[in-house]
């Protein structure tokens, strides 16, 4: 019998859990990935989404299990900021990934080194050029399409940020909407560019090619886009062994700061321990800082918890003069990003904005029903509005903070676990940039489109993008993990996914969690 | 052949100059080596997957042990850089290699030996323009008698002669098509039945046979299971594209064929090609052509109310997991990028193989004119879950009779190897055992199968 139960124990099986056991198994590594949630196949997930009675709820054809609880699920997550904050988290095999709008960004040089060039935030330890080929591996891994001729900095410049390659797929064309509204916008200095995202633009892998059912969330019924699961059946392809159904509370540390065993419990409560050398968290940004905290690990800096980011959405919904006839092609695919960077970074924070481009009929039928729109005339009041919708979705970048954080609650979940508590709040810079768009970007945004403004959300919506909590650092005392992803505290514990980013960019953060694992495991599979 | 190879060949040669007038004449062997080492898909067999193109490498699974295509580029040491001519026309016609060792009929000789010496010779030069890829031939792992090589000449004796086409390659009109398909297609290598000694049965001239778990369907001009209702311009369609709406869809193994070669001919020759495979004589009973089953439903109104809870597993599955592309009605997409159920000549057949095969391993088909892509449902779906599906999609869009059970799509999914004949003789009798041997030895044939194809490639 061997010394250990496997080489490495993945906690968690998302897209970052998934990538990290695939390439630990393919160089040769003993692994077993633990995974709290349940496996479903996605069938089933599409046959559970038809037959629902409000598919408005992305997460509701998706397990909520008291021992496995996902978001919305009643009573696990306990607010305690001023800010509700209604994190995005699905617990399955494969992870938040089956319901994404799969927008596979890279950062920008400067949004790696945020206080160094603006004076505000946090550095990462590592700079964009460590980063870049493990990014090409990530866009490979995961299947990305995008134009690699864009300057994704927003300022029509030159292809920034640079790349040793292009991307592994052209990106998909542009639907009606989205050319009009490029035309219109760019006539404008708004530079439409194409979001690269992880929906197949040609056969790829394993995956068909999108051909735009729009239904990217709550699930892409045919596969086209990319979800975690895919490297959790490539890594046991590999000989990598998946425990569904385990629910993960206790790291023990033992002689010379090493992790030495996890212990898991069963839905009925039953507890298990496994060895292994060594140990990645890939719970997300929520369980695996209460997973530490639990077992009072990895926390000499007390930074395990702290420092959560997201990005804070706001919105601008008005009609558009002409038919643009959203809802053709995925839901996203755009981006205006006039305002990612630039030196007005230390005052206002970074920006996303984009035309989200879900089928319009339910959010029309509901507003003109609220306006008490009756037949004969509404068929044709909801058939020309739906046409016409635009909601402009913005995106904010927010700075770590350290009294943004998780911590262990006194309420219990039913497996006698503490559940998640959360403070989260903002500071005037995010603030102070909000109102500057809702004051001068949203009105020139109507002006192009000469529609009508039905509604502008100003209460912060984070979006879904958990970020920091067990951030990264090149000092032990403020930060949890160095840039391999290796915890300052134990040396055979590493922390990846988008929990470890010390900055939030305005741009969502998968890519570059996949990227920093994909850095970190090439580095640690020659340990073990 | 009986056919006026040389003034055929003199003529495409010809076309091949007025085409390209500022080659030389190397450039013109080459060019023509290329083409015809297309024709006759010579990067299908010597390629492993994601290696170098013509290095080799691709295991050929065999109840008696496992064959492994070689290194065919230029490299001295390790490819066919050293080989002169006379080698080279020696191992495609008679299945001797370079050190005077007889072949295994894996490599189809029986078919090449039908190439005429100046194409033979083309692909030579086309493969000596290649840049030699450095990589050593994997050793054969045969066991024991059959790591015997010369006994395959006996082989030879009984199986060795020129196919069942030629009362149709008599006729001069049929002759490039003939010659496509013969020696160079090698289509009989899969179409056909084998006989009693696993030769191809010319008796049965593309009557069907199989591969890698795939029905390779008759071909001969029996309506019903043979190609009787196909045009001979869908035929061509077909081998160019790998679709022709309400008929048929290329999978596996024929889509690579696709891929690698037909779509890759000349329109005169797949005209060719197509109007030989239609002058086939048919090859058995006639009966409802397999694109024939099925249509449109009247009213699908059903299938969604049902499918929550009181639906069989196989409606559940189709509606979840099939009716996204294939639509509730079966009907596909009018552009055809998603295939019809109904009028295609997989869920017609009575025989469901290639349904179960497509299901379980997708459909991947590139081509510069369409790209097709189904995913594979091995990772999502049991035994039991795919012949529910596979059944409940014969009921509905196809041909009814032959059911599967999952004890089948086991066998399938494995591509579990049937058991072989000659495994029985050397057990039961233990006599006539040079003859059984040479039967065993042709077996390898009949049964190949290129193990890494059962599993996609991650990239």
């Amino acid at each position: 019998m061997a010394e250990y139960d496997a080489d490495v124990i993945v906690v968690g099986s998302g897209v970052i859990g998934g990538l990290a056991a695939y390439t630990l198994a393919k160089a040769g590594k003993s692994v077993i990935i633990l995974e709290a949630g349940p496996r479903v196949p996605r069938w089933k997930t599409v046959e559970r989404f038809r037959n629902l009675y409000d598919i408005s709820d992305y997460n509701a054809p998706y397990p909520d299990l008291d021992y496995a609880p996902r978001q919305g699920s009643n009573d696990y997550l306990q607010h305690t900021g001023p800010i509700r904050y209604g994190a995005g988290f699905l617990k399955l095999v494969g992870g938040t990934t089956w319901h994404w709008g799969g927008a596979t960004w890279r950062l920008l040089p400067s949004d790696m080194k945020l206080k160094s060039s603006f004076g505000v935030g946090r550095d990462f330890p590592l700079s964009y050029e460590d980063l870049e080929r493990f990014y090409i591996e990530a866009e490979k891994e995961i299947g990305v399409n995008g134009n690699s001729q864009m300057d994704e900095s927003g300022a029509n410049g030159k292809p920034f940020p640079p790349r040793s390659e292009p991307y592994p797929m052209e990106a998909q064309n542009f639907n009606y909407m989205n050319a009009k509204m490029k035309e219109m916008l760019d006539a404008n200095g708004y530079w439409t560019i194409q979001e690269p995202n992880c929906r197949a633009s040609r056969p790829y892998a394993e995956r068909p090619t999108c051909v735009g059912n729009n239904n990217c969330m709550p699930i892409c019924p045919i596969g086209s886009q990319y979800s975690g699961d895919r490297h959790v059946t490539r890594a046991e392809k590999l000989g990598a062994k998946l425990i569904p159904e385990a629910v993960v509370y206790k790291l023990d540390k033992g002689a010379g700061g090493k992790i030495t065993a996890v212990h898991y419990m069963t839905p009925t409560g039953e507890s298990h321990q496994l060895t292994a050398k060594i140990f990645v968290m890939a719970a997300h940004a929520l369980e695996t800082p209460k997973i530490l905290l639990m077992s009072e690990v990895a926390n000499s800096s007390d930074q395990v918890g702290r420092n959560l980011m997201d990005h804070l959405g706001f919105n601008l919904v008005m009609t558009s003069k002409d038919e643009l006839w959203p809802g053709s092609g995925p839901v996203q695919q755009n981006a205006i990003l006039n305002d990612r960077d630039g030196a007005h970074r230390s005052h206002f924070a970074s920006l996303k904005h984009q035309v989200g481009n879900e089928a319009a009929n339910l959010a029309a039928t509901q507003y003109l029903l609220g306006q008490g729109v009756l037949q004969p005339e509404l068929d044709d009041r909801i058939r020309s509005m739906s046409a016409r919708w635009m909601n402009f979705n913005t995106n904010l970048e927010q700075l770590p903070d350290p009294v943004n954080r998780i911590k262990l609650s006194a309420k219990k979940d039913k497996l006698g676990l503490p559940k998640p508590d959360v403070y989260y709040s903002v500071t005037d810079y995010e603030t102070r940039t909000r109102d500057k768009v809702i004051n001068e970007t949203y009105p020139t945004f109507q002006k192009i489109f000469g529609g009508e403004i039905i509604k502008i959300v100003s209460d912060w919506q984070p979006q879904d993008h958990q970020i920091g909590t067990c951030i990264m650092g090149d000092n032990a005392k403020d930060s949890v993990v160095d840039k391999d992803c290796r915890s300052w505290d134990h040396s055979n514990l590493f922390i990846m996914g988008t929990q470890t980013m010390p900055a939030s960019a305005a741009v969502n953060p998968t890519l570059t969690g996949a990227a920093l694992t994909l850095r970190a495991t090439h580095g640690m599979a020659s340990e073990v | 052949m009986v056919f006026p190879m040389k003034t055929m060949i003199g003529g495409f040669a010809a076309g091949l100059l007025f085409a390209l007038p500022a080659m030389s004449q190397d450039q013109d062997q080459v060019a023509r080596g290329k083409y015809v080492a297309t024709a006759a898909d010579c990067v299908a067999c010597h390629t492993a997957p994601g290696g170098k193109p013509f290095a080799g490498g691709l295991p050929f699974k065999t109840p008696m042990g496992t064959i492994y295509a070689p290194n065919i580029t230029p490299d001295p040491a390790t490819g066919i850089g050293n080989w002169t001519d006379a080698q080279f026309l020696r191992a495609l016609h008679d299945g001797i290699g370079a050190n005077g060792e007889r072949l295994y009929p894996a490599f189809p000789y029986t078919a090449f030996a039908g190439i005429s010496d100046e194409d033979a010779l083309a692909v030579k030069a086309y493969l000596f323009s290649l840049p030699p890829s450095v990589q050593k031939n994997h050793e054969n792992e045969m066991q024991f008698p059959y790591n015997i090589r010369f006994l395959m000449s006996f082989w030879n004796i009984l199986n060795f002669k020129n196919s069942g086409s030629q009362s149709v390659a008599q006729q001069a009109d049929l002759a490039r098509g003939a010659y496509l398909a013969d020696a160079l297609g090698h289509c009989a290598e899969c179409h056909s039945p084998r006989n009693l000694t696993m030769g191809v049965d010319s008796s049965k001239y593309l009557g069907g046979g199989a591969v890698d778990g795939w029905t390779a369907f008759n071909l001969s001009s029996s309506k019903g299971e043979g190609l009787g209702g196909w045009t001979t311009a869908e035929l061509a369609q077909y081998l160019k594209t790998g679709n022709v709406a309400g008929k048929a869809q290329a999978a596996g193994p024929m889509a690579e064929v696709v891929e690698n070669s037909t779509s890759h001919l000349s329109d005169d020759d797949l005209n060719a090609l197509a109007t030989f495979i239609k002058a086939v004589p048919e090859q058995a009973a006639s009966g409802p052509d397999r694109f024939s089953f099925g249509g449109h439903p009247t009213d699908i109104t059903g299938y969604r109310a049902d499918a929550g809870q009181h639906a069989s597993e196989g409606e559940q599955l189709f509606v979840a997991a099939c009716a996204t592309c294939h639509m509730l009605s079966g009907s596909g997409v009018k552009d055809g990028a998603y295939p019809s159920l109904f009028h295609n000549s997989v869920t017609g057949a009575s025989n469901p193989d290639n349904l179960v095969m497509a299901v379980l391993h997708g459909v991947e088909r590139r081509g510069s004119i369409n790209d097709a892509s189904m995913p594979a449902f091995e990772d999502e779906f049991d035994d039991r879950q795919v012949a529910s599906l596979v059944n409940y999609v014969k009921d509905m869009f196809g041909n009814p009779q032959g059911k599967v059970d999952a004890a089948e799509v086991h066998r399938l999914r494995l591509n579990q190897l049937a058991p072989s004949p000659i495994d029985t003789l050397m057990k039961v009798g233990g006599g006539i055992a040079a003859a059984v041997v040479i039967i065993a030895l042709a077996a390898f044939f009949w049964f190949r199968r290129r193990s890494t194809s059962a599993s996609p490639q991650p990239l």
